[in-house]
C-alpha cells in the first residue's frame, strides 16, 4: 500500500513537471502592430513612416482645424457670446491648463514632430529616395515647429535679440526631458530645417501633389520671414515661387476648399495642403472645421458681428455673398467657407504668397508694380471687377494698407489673422487686438499640464485674463 | 396534485416492503429532520455511528433507514451550514422514530468552506473567508449579483453601478492598491476565471457594459470571498485585490426535486436633484444678466424668445423617466442517485428601468452533472448559457438622463408648433441633444451578450489520501452591439449603423493533485499541487456604414455585405497566465493549523525580463477553544486566533504595453491612398509586476454558545512598484506609458458581530453587523508630480501622503458680503478673491473611512422580517455636475440649491453673485475650470438596503398542496437614505473611461443616473 502511494506520488511529481512550459508560450503576437525591427525594414516603410507625419499635420487636433480655430479665436472673427468652455476660455485670452482642446493641439502638433524625427533617425533605410525622405521630414518638422512657436511664445521680435522664451524643439525622436528654447533658436532651426528641406526637395509629381516639394519650402521660408518682419527675404521666397508659373490664381472662390480629383488640388493655387482621402471609406478628415459649417445647423462658431460689419461696408465685395449668412438664423451670422461635406485643405497658396510679396515690396519700397499686379489680381476677383483696383502708381503706404486689407478678408477663418496683427505689433506698430494689445500674455496659449509637469524646471508662460 | 401524492405514497411502502423482506436485521429507524424554524432539511446526512449505514432526507427532510438489529444506536445528523446532531436510541425489531431538529451554526469548525483549488474545513482556514449565503445575493432586484454583496460582509466595499439596466458596480476588498493596474477581485466561477472586463466597450453613451449581468444569480449556492494573503494567496499574482469564489449548486441525492421562484416589481430613481422650474430659470439667468451690468431683457438660450419661454415649465427628468418593472421567473430542478447527480436550471429575468427605452432582459440555463462510475472516480460536467439584451440609452454627458440634468431647460418646449421635436442645436446640445425625446426617437441602440461556461473535471483517487484531477473550463463570450443613428442626429441626410463585436475566448485548464497524509488521530496534513494555465483573447471589430436605415439587428444581410468587403477583422491579443502552485496545511491536535502556501506566475503582460513573479504565503491559526483550559468554559464557546503574511501582485493591464511598437499599415488608415506607419507607444522592457505584501490577524470568537459571535481582523497591505499609466511631457510625442512607480499603503480593522437576541419558540431575532475601517496611504510616487501621475479627468490626484483618489482642489471660502464675488484660499491658507489652478490643495478622498452593514432577522411563526442597513462613513463626493448646475449662468438648469446666493450687498450667502461670464469671478477661465470644494462634500450615508417581509406556509398546508414549502415576501431595496449630500444619489459609480479611473473615481459624479429604490413581490415554491 506505502509503495504504491509513492509510486503515484512520484508518478504525480513528474506528470506536473512535463507541464513546465517553455517560454514561447507567453509570447504573445502583436496585432496591427509591430516592433521597430519588423516595422521599419525598408525605404518602403520609412515612406509609410513619414506619411504618418502628414496625417498627424492633417489631424482634426491640428491643421484638421483646431489650429486654425485656435488663431481665430484669440483674434477678432468669432463671435464671442455663447462659446464652449474651451473655446470661451482661450477667446476671453484666459486658457486654462487644462484646457483639452489646447492640449489636443500640442499634443498633436509634438506628435508629427516626433514621427517625421524618427524618420529622421532611421534614416540609413532609405535609399533612392533618401533626400526626398529628408527634406519632407524637414519640412514637416519647420511648419508644425512653426504653428506651434507662434501660439505658445510671444511673437518674433517682442524682445530685440529674440532671447525670451519659445518652444522646446524636438530634433530627434528620442523621450528626453522637456526645455524650452529662445524664440530665436526656435526660429533659426524652422530657417534651417527648411533651407534643407528647400534644397533636398524636387518639384514633386501629379501622383505625389500633397507631399511638401522644395516650392512648399519656399512658400514656408516667405511666410517665416514675413512672420519675423524680414521682408527681403519674404519678397525673394515668395517671388521664386509665383515666378515659376507652377501656379495659376483661381478665377473665383468655388476652389479653395473644394475636394480634388485623385490627382491634384480642384485650386490651381495651391503650393501645399493637405487633403482629405478620395477613398471614403477611410473616414473624413478636417473635423474641427467644421465647427463653422453653416448649411445644416447652427454651428457653434459663429461669425462676429462687428468683424462683419466691416465685411458689409466693403462695398462689391463679392466675398461677403459667398463665404456669409446673415439671415438663416435669426440673430447669428455664420460662416459658408467651409459648407462642403468633404474638403481638402491648402496650407499655402498662391493668394497668400502675393499678399506677402506686396507687403514685403511696400516694406522694402521696392518692385511697388510688382506689389500693384499681385494686389489688382486678387481684388478684380474679390470685387467682380477692376473698380477697386489700385492706380499703377500706388504709394507704398496705400499698397501695405490694401495688402493687410485683403488678407484679412481673403485669409479669414484660416487662422491668419491674430499672427498677423502680433507681427504688425513686434515690428512697432501700436496693434491693438479685440480691445488688447498685442502682447498681452492672454494671447500667448499656456502649455499643457502635462508638460510642466512632467519636466522639473520648465517656465510656464504667464497666466493670461489680464488684458480684458 | 393528489395523484403525485398517492405515487409517492405507493412507492415508499413498496421501498418499505422490499426492505423487509430482504433482511433478516429487521429494524430501522426512521423520522424527520428539520431546521430551526421547523422547515424540512432535505439531502440532510444521516449516519449510525460505527457502521457505514447512512442516508441522506428527502425533499421533505424524512429518512429512514432499515436492516438495523436491536441495542443501543447513536444516529448523527449532519448539514452544511448546521450543527451536528447526534442521539441514541435502542432499537427494537420494528421501526423506531427519531426527529432531529438542527441548530444553525455559523461558526461551526467543521463547515466545509470553498478555498482556492480545493475545499477546506473551517478548522483548518488559516486565511480571511467570508462566505456569502445564495439566498442573499437573490434577494435584491440589483443590476448584477455582485452588487447584491453590498453590506453582507466586513471590508468588502461595493459601489453600485447605478439604475441603469446593466450596470456595473465597483468592488474593493480591503481598500485599493492599484492606481493604473485593474483594483477589482478576480472572480472565479466553479474554478473559471471568468471575463470581467467592464471596458469591452469602453465607455459608449457613458456606460460600462457589465459581463457580469449575464449571470444568473439564482444558480449560486454560496459565494466565497477571499480577503488576505492566507486564502487569496494560492491566487498568487492575481490576489492581491482578493478573489470571488462563486459555487453554482449541484444536485443532490434524493428524488427528482424543483424549485421555482417568481419575483416582480416596480423600480424608480432612489433619489434625484431638485431643479428650478422654467419661470425660476428665466429669474435666474435674468439676474445673472443684470448683475453683469446688462440692461433690459436677457438674450434666452435656444433662440427663444420671452414669451415663448415663459409658456414652458418643462419636467424632463419625469419625460426621460417611467416607472420601471422587474420580473424574474427561475425553475430548477435538482435531482440524483449513488452514481448520477444533476442540477438544470431555466431562468428570465426582464429588468426595464425606470429610464425610457432602457431594459436588461437575460435568458438563461445551466446544467451540472455529476457522474461517479467508480467509487474512486468523479466525473463533472457543467454547461451554463446566458444571453443577455440591453436596450440601450444614452445618458450623463452623452445626452439622455444626463441631458435632462443639464442642457434641457424647463423654458424649452417639447414639440415645436408644426409637431415636430423643438431642437436648440449649436451648442446647447453640448450634453447629447437637449431634447433628449428627439435623441430617444431617432436613436436604435442594442446589445447582446452570450455569456457560455463550460467545464469538466475528472477526479480521479488511485489509493486512499491520494487524488488527482484535471480540469478544462471555457469562458466564452459574444457581445454584439447594434446602434442606428438617425440623420437628424448627425446633422446629416442619411443615418448611420454601427455594430462592435466581440467574442472573447477565455480558457483554462487546471491540473491537481491532493494529497492527505494522516499519521495519527492528531495530525493531519494536506498537500495540494497544481498547475494552471489559461488564456483569453478578446476578438472585435467594428464596422458602420451611411445610409443604413435601420439597426444591424433588423438587417443582417446589410451587415453581411459590409462585412464581406472587409477583411483581417477581429483579431486580439491574447492574455495568458502559467501558473504552479501548491498548499501545505498541516493540523495537530485539532487546533494548531500551519498553512504555506505557493504560487509562481508567468504573464504574457510583460517583458522577458520580468515575467514570472513568486508569490509565498505562511499563514497559522490556533484553535484556543479545543484547549482543556477553554473547553468546558460557559462564556466562551468558540475561539480561534489567526495570523498570516504572504505576498500577492496584480498583473491587471493591457497586453503589450511593455513593447515599443508602430502600427501596421492598414487600408483603412492611408494618407493619399499611401500606406501609413505611425509609432504607437513607447518601450518600457522593465515593465514588471506590481506586488504586494499581506499582513493580516484576527481573532474569530463565539460566546454563550454562540448566541454572540464574529471575528476581528486587522490588515496591512503594502503595495509596491504600482503599475501606473503615467504622464510624460507631451513634447515627447508620448503624453502616457506605463511604468511602476511608488508604493501605497492599506491598512484597516473589521469587525464582525452576529448575535442572537431572542430564540423562542415562536419568535427569533438575530442580529449581524459588520463594519470595516480603512486607512489609505500613498507612501512614495518616484518622480511624480500630482499631476503628473495621470488622472487627468474627474479632479483626483495621488499625493504622497494621501490616499489614492484624492480630491486635489481650490479651497473655497465663502462669498464676499460686500460683492458678492467668491473668495478662494491659496496654497498658504490666505484669502484671495483670484481663482487659481495653482492653489489647488489635497482636500478631500473618494475613499471612506468605514463601510458596512447592519441586518436584523425577525421570524415570529411563519413570518420573516429582514432589513439590511448599508452604510459609509467619511470619505467625499466631489459632484462635478454642480460646477454648471449651481455655477455661472450658462445654458445648463438650475438646481433648487441656488437659491442661497448673494443678491445684494450684505448678504450672507453660500453661492457666489450669478453671472454669465465666468471671467467675471477673477481668474476663472471657463464654466469648465469651476471646480472647488464648493462641491465637496461629505459621503457619509445610511441606507435602507432591503427589508424584506415573507412568509413560509404552514408546511402541512404545503405538503397537501404536494409542496415541500413554499414562501411569499415582498422586498423593497433602498428605501431610504439618510446623506448629507445634496446633490441626488449619495453613491456613486459614474461611467468611466479605464481601470484607472475605476480606481481614483469613484463618487465623483457627472450627471450619473442614481440608484433604483424598488418594490418586488415574489414567490418561492419547492416540491
Amino acid at each position: 500500500m506505502k509503495k504504491r502511494r509513492i509510486l503515484y506520488i512520484t508518478l504525480c511529481g513528474a506528470l506536473l513537471l512535463t507541464t513546465v512550459s517553455c517560454e514561447k508560450v507567453l509570447d504573445v503576437t502583436l496585432v496591427g502592430q509591430n516592433e521597430k525591427q519588423d516595422a521599419l525594414k525598408s525605404e518602403e516603410d520609412l515612406n509609410a513612416l513619414l506619411n504618418s507625419g502628414y496625417t498627424s499635420l492633417a489631424s482634426d487636433n491640428f491643421y484638421g482645424g483646431r489650429l486654425q480655430v485656435t488663431n481665430e479665436l484669440l483674434g477678432d472673427y468669432i463671435d464671442g457670446r455663447e462659446l464652449g468652455g474651451d473655446e470661451s476660455e482661450i477667446y476671453r485670452r484666459n486658457a486654462s491648463f487644462f484646457n483639452g482642446q489646447l492640449n489636443g493641439l500640442f499634443e498633436e502638433g509634438y506628435r508629427g514632430i516626433n514621427r517625421v524625427n524618427n524618420a529622421l533617425d532611421n534614416l540609413d533605410l532609405a535609399s533612392t529616395n533618401k533626400s526626398s525622405i529628408e527634406g519632407q521630414a524637414k519640412f514637416i518638422r519647420a511648419i508644425a515647429h512653426f504653428e506651434l512657436v507662434k501660439l505658445y511664445a510671444q511673437p518674433f521680435g517682442f524682445t530685440q535679440d529674440n532671447s525670451h522664451l519659445g518652444i522646446p524643439l524636438r530634433l530627434d525622436s528620442k523621450p528626453s526631458g522637456s526645455v524650452r528654447s529662445t524664440v530665436k533658436e526656435v526660429y533659426d532651426q524652422i530657417i534651417k530645417d527648411l533651407t534643407e528641406a528647400e534644397t533636398l526637395l524636387g518639384d514633386g509629381n501629379a501622383t505625389e501633389f500633397a507631399k511638401a516639394t522644395k516650392w512648399s519650402a519656399k512658400a514656408y521660408l516667405a511666410k517665416v520671414y514675413f512672420q519675423m518682419n524680414n521682408f527681403a527675404k519674404a519678397y525673394e521666397y515668395a517671388n521664386q515661387v509665383i515666378i515659376s508659373n507652377k501656379f495659376t490664381m483661381d478665377a473665383d472662390y468655388s476652389k479653395r476648399f473644394a475636394l480634388g480629383n485623385g490627382s491634384g488640388y480642384a485650386s490651381k493655387e495651391v503650393v501645399f495642403g493637405l487633403i482629405n482621402e478620395r477613398n471614403t471609406a477611410v473616414g473624413t478628415r478636417f473635423n474641427t472645421l467644421k465647427s463653422y459649417k453653416s448649411d445644416l445647423s447652427l454651428p457653434s462658431l459663429k461669425v462676429d458681428p462687428n468683424f462683419y460689419t466691416s465685411v458689409k461696408n466693403n462695398a462689391n465685395d463679392v466675398r461677403k455673398s459667398v463665404w456669409y449668412d446673415d439671415s438663416k438664423y435669426s440673430e447669428k451670422i455664420v460662416s459658408k467657407k467651409f459648407n462642403t461635406e468633404r474638403i481638402d485643405v491648402p496650407l499655402v497658396y498662391l493668394t497668400e504668397l502675393k499678399l506677402i510679396r506686396a507687403e514685403s515690396a511696400a516694406e522694402t519700397n521696392a518692385n511697388l508694380t510688382v506689389a500693384v499686379t499681385d494686389l489688382n489680381d486678387i481684388m478684380t476677383r474679390a470685387y467682380g471687377g477692376t473698380s477697386r483696383n489700385l492706380p499703377a502708381g500706388a504709394s507704398a503706404q496705400l499698397i501695405k494698407n490694401t495688402a493687410r486689407q485683403e488678407r484679412m478678408f481673403e485669409l479669414v477663418g484660416e487662422g491668419n489673422r491674430v499672427q498677423e496683427l502680433k507681427r504688425e505689433g513686434a515690428k512697432g506698430e501700436n496693434t491693438i487686438i479685440r480691445n488688447a494689445p498685442w502682447n498681452c500674455p492672454g494671447l500667448v496659449l499656456p502649455f499643457p499640464n502635462g508638460e510642466v509637469a512632467n519636466s522639473p524646471g520648465f517656465v510656464q508662460n504667464p497666466a493670461g485674463g489680464t488684458c480684458n | 396534485m393528489k395523484k403525485n401524492y398517492l405515487m409517492k405514497l405507493m412507492l415508499s411502502c413498496i421501498f418499505l416492503m422490499s426492505a423487509i423482506v430482504a433482511s433478516a436485521q429487521t429494524g430501522s429507524i426512521s423520522g424527520r429532520v428539520v431546521d430551526e424554524t421547523n422547515q424540512p432539511l432535505p439531502g440532510a446526512s444521516v449516519t449510525i455511528k460505527g457502521t457505514t449505514k447512512s442516508t441522506s432526507t428527502d425533499v421533505k427532510g424524512y429518512y429512514k433507514i432499515s436492516q438495523l438489529g436491536s441495542g443501543s444506536t447513536t444516529v448523527a445528523v449532519s448539514f452544511i451550514g448546521y450543527q451536528i446532531s447526534e442521539k441514541s436510541v435502542t432499537t427494537t425489531d420494528g421501526d423506531t422514530k427519531l426527529d432531529f431538529k438542527l441548530q444553525p451554526s455559523s461558526e461551526n469548525l467543521d463547515e466545509v468552506i470553498v478555498v482556492g483549488y480545493g475545499t477546506q474545513t473551517r478548522r483548518e482556514v488559516t486565511g480571511s473567508i467570508v462566505k456569502v449565503d445564495a439566498a442573499k445575493i437573490v434577494a435584491l432586484p440589483t443590476p448584477s449579483f455582485e452588487a447584491s454583496l453590498q453590506g453582507r460582509a466586513a471590508g468588502v466595499q461595493v459601489i453600485q453601478g447605478s439604475g441603469l439596466a446593466g450596470s456595473s458596480s465597483v468592488v474593493r476588498i480591503r481598500g485599493i492598491g492599484s492606481i493604473s493596474a485593474g483594483g477589482d477581485p478576480l472572480y472565479v466561477i466553479d474554478g473559471i476565471p471568468v471575463n470581467q472586463d467592464q471596458f469591452i466597450s469602453g465607455n459608449r453613451g457613458a456606460q460600462n457594459q457589465n459581463p457580469l449581468a449575464a449571470i444568473n444569480p439564482n444558480d449560486i449556492e454560496s459565494i466565497e470571498i477571499l480577503k488576505d494573503a492566507g486564502s487569496a494567496g494560492i491566487y498568487g499574482s492575481r490576489g492581491s485585490n482578493g478573489v470571488i469564489l462563486i459555487t453554482t449548486k449541484r444536485g443532490k441525492t434524493g428524488k427528482p426535486s424543483f424549485s421555482f421562484s417568481t419575483k416582480s416589481g416596480l423600480q424608480s430613481p432612489a433619489s434625484q436633484p431638485n431643479f428650478v422650474s422654467g419661470s425660476e430659470w428665466i429669474q435666474l439667468y435674468q439676474e445673472a444678466w443684470e448683475n453683469d451690468g446688462n440692461t433690459g431683457r436677457a438674450t434666452l438660450p435656444g433662440g427663444l424668445t420671452y414669451d415663448q419661454a415663459s409658456q414652458n415649465n418643462t419636467n424632463w427628468f419625469d419625460l426621460v423617466t417611467r416607472q420601471g418593472v422587474v420580473t424574474d421567473n427561475n425553475l430548477s430542478s435538482s435531482f440524483g442517485q449513488d452514481k448520477f447527480k444533476g442540477f438544470v436550471s431555466a431562468n428570465f429575468n426582464n429588468n426595464e428601468s425606470f429610464i425610457k427605452n432602457n431594459s436588461y432582459r437575460r435568458v438563461g440555463f445551466r446544467g451540472n452533472f455529476d457522474f461517479k462510475p467508480l467509487k474512486n472516480l468523479k466525473i463533472n460536467v457543467s454547461q451554463a448559457w446566458n444571453q443577455g439584451r440591453n436596450d440601450r440609452v444614452n445618458n450623463a454627458w452623452n445626452g439622455g438622463l444626463g441631458a435632462a440634468m443639464s442642457v434641457s431647460l424647463p423654458i424649452y418646449p417639447v414639440y415645436n408648433s408644426d409637431g415636430t421635436y423643438y431642437n436648440p442645436g449649436g451648442q446647447y446640445n453640448e450634453m447629447g441633444f437637449a431634447n433628449p425625446l428627439l435623441a430617444f426617437d431617432n436613436t436604435k441602440w442594442r446589445t447582446y451578450d452570450v455569456k457560455s461556461l463550460t467545464s469538466g473535471s475528472i477526479d480521479y483517487s488511485p489509493v486512499k489520501d491520494l487524488s488527482f484531477k484535471v480540469q478544462g473550463n471555457y469562458d466564452y463570450t459574444d457581445r454584439k452591439e447594434d446602434q442606428y443613428v438617425a440623420g437628424i442626429i448627425r446633422g446629416s441626410e442619411m443615418g448611420y449603423s454601427q455594430r462592435w463585436r466581440n467574442f472573447i475566448k477565455n480558457y483554462n485548464y487546471i491540473f491537481t493533485t491532493n494529497y492527505n497524509y494522516n499519521p495519527s488521530e492528531n495530525s493531519k496534513l494536506s498537500l495540494l499541487a497544481g498547475y494552471e494555465y489559461q488564456n483569453s483573447r478578446n476578438n472585435g471589430y467594428y464596422l458602420g456604414a451611411e445610409g443604413i436605415e435601420e439597426p444591424f439587428y433588423n438587417n443582417e444581410s446589410a451587415f453581411d455585405e459590409l462585412y464581406k468587403a472587409s477583411s483581417g477583422l477581429g483579431v486580439g491579443v491574447p492574455n495568458k497566465f502559467v501558473s504552479y502552485f501548491s498548499r501545505a496545511n498541516y493540523t495537530f491536535k485539532n487546533r494548531y493549523v500551519i498553512q504555506g502556501m505557493f504560487r509562481a506566475d508567468g504573464s504574457s503582460n510583460f517583458g522577458r525580463n520580468n515575467r514570472y513573479g513568486y508569490f509565498p504565503t505562511v499563514s497559522a491559526a490556533w484553535i484556543a477553544s479545543e484547549e482543556d483550559f477553554l473547553k468546558n468554559s460557559n462564556v466562551i464557546s468558540s475561539l480561534k486566533f489567526r495570523v498570516g503574511y504572504g505576498i500577492t501582485g496584480n498583473a491587471g493591464l493591457p497586453p503589450n504595453e511593455w513593447r515599443g511598437t508602430y502600427s501596421q499599415p492598414n487600408s483603412n488608415y492611408t494618407y493619399n491612398g499611401q500606406p501609413v506607419i505611425q509609432p504607437v507607444r513607447l518601450e518600457n522592457p522593465n515593465l514588471k509586476w506590481e506586488t504586494s505584501n499581506n499582513f493580516d490577524a484576527a481573532v474569530e470568537y463565539g460566546l454563550f454558545h454562540d448566541r454572540i459571535s464574529g471575528e476581528i481582523s486587522y490588515f496591512n497591505r503594502l503595495s509596491k512598484d504600482l503599475i501606473v499609466n503615467r504622464n510624460n511631457s507631451p513634447s515627447t510625442g508620448f503624453p502616457s506609458f506605463w511604468d511602476n512607480v511608488g508604493t501605497v499603503m492599506n491598512n484597516g480593522l473589521e469587525f464582525t458581530i452576529n448575535t442572537k437576541n431572542f430564540q423562542k419558540k415562536d419568535f427569533r431575532w438575530t442580529t449581524s453587523f459588520n463594519i470595516a475601517a480603512y486607512y489609505n496611504e500613498i507612501r512614495s510616487l518616484g518622480d511624480l508630480t500630482p499631476d503628473a501621475a495621470g488622472g487627468g479627468t474627474n479632479d483626483t490626484r495621488v499625493a504622497v501622503g494621501y490616499p489614492i483618489g484624492t480630491n486635489y482642489l481650490v479651497r473655497y471660502y465663502g462669498v464676499d458680503p460686500a460683492d458678492g464675488l467668491p473668495i478662494w484660499l491659496d496654497k498658504n491658507g490666505l484669502q484671495t478673491k483670484t481663482f487659481d489652478l495653482n492653489n489647488r490643495v489635497p482636500v478631500g478622498k473618494v475613499t471612506p473611512d468605514a463601510v458596512g452593514g447592519l441586518t436584523n432577522t425577525f421570524n415570529y411563526k411563519g413570518f420573516e422580517l429582514t432589513s439590511l442597513f448599508a452604510f459609509t462613513l467619511g470619505g467625499n463626493i466631489y459632484d462635478a455636475s454642480a460646477k454648471r448646475q449651481l455655477g455661472v449662468a450658462t445654458w445648463w438648469n438650475y438646481r433648487t440649491d441656488i437659491a442661497d446666493r448673494w443678491r445684494q450687498p450684505g448678504d450672507v450667502a453660500r453661492f457666489p453673485k450669478l453671472t454669465q461670464q465666468a471671467s467675471n469671478y477673477p481668474g476663472l477661465s471657463s464654466f469648465w475650470q469651476y471646480n472647488s470644494t464648493l462641491f465637496l462634500y461629505d459621503a457619509s450615508y445610511l441606507r435602507l438596503r432591503e427589508l424584506t417581509l415573507g412568509y413560509n406556509l404552514p408546511s402541512k398546508f404545503a405538503a397537501r398542496v404536494g409542496m415541500s414549502n413554499a414562501k411569499v415576501f415582498v422586498t423593497g431595496m433602498n428605501l431610504l437614505t439618510w446623506t448629507k449630500y445634496p446633490g441626488g444619489d449619495p453613491e456613486i459609480a459614474r461611467d468611466f473611461e479605464n481601470a484607472q479611473d475605476r480606481n481614483m473615481s469613484p463618487n465623483i459624479t457627472f450627471l450619473t443616473v442614481p440608484q433604483a429604490k424598488s418594490f418586488t413581490l415574489g414567490l418561492n415554491v419547492n416540491f
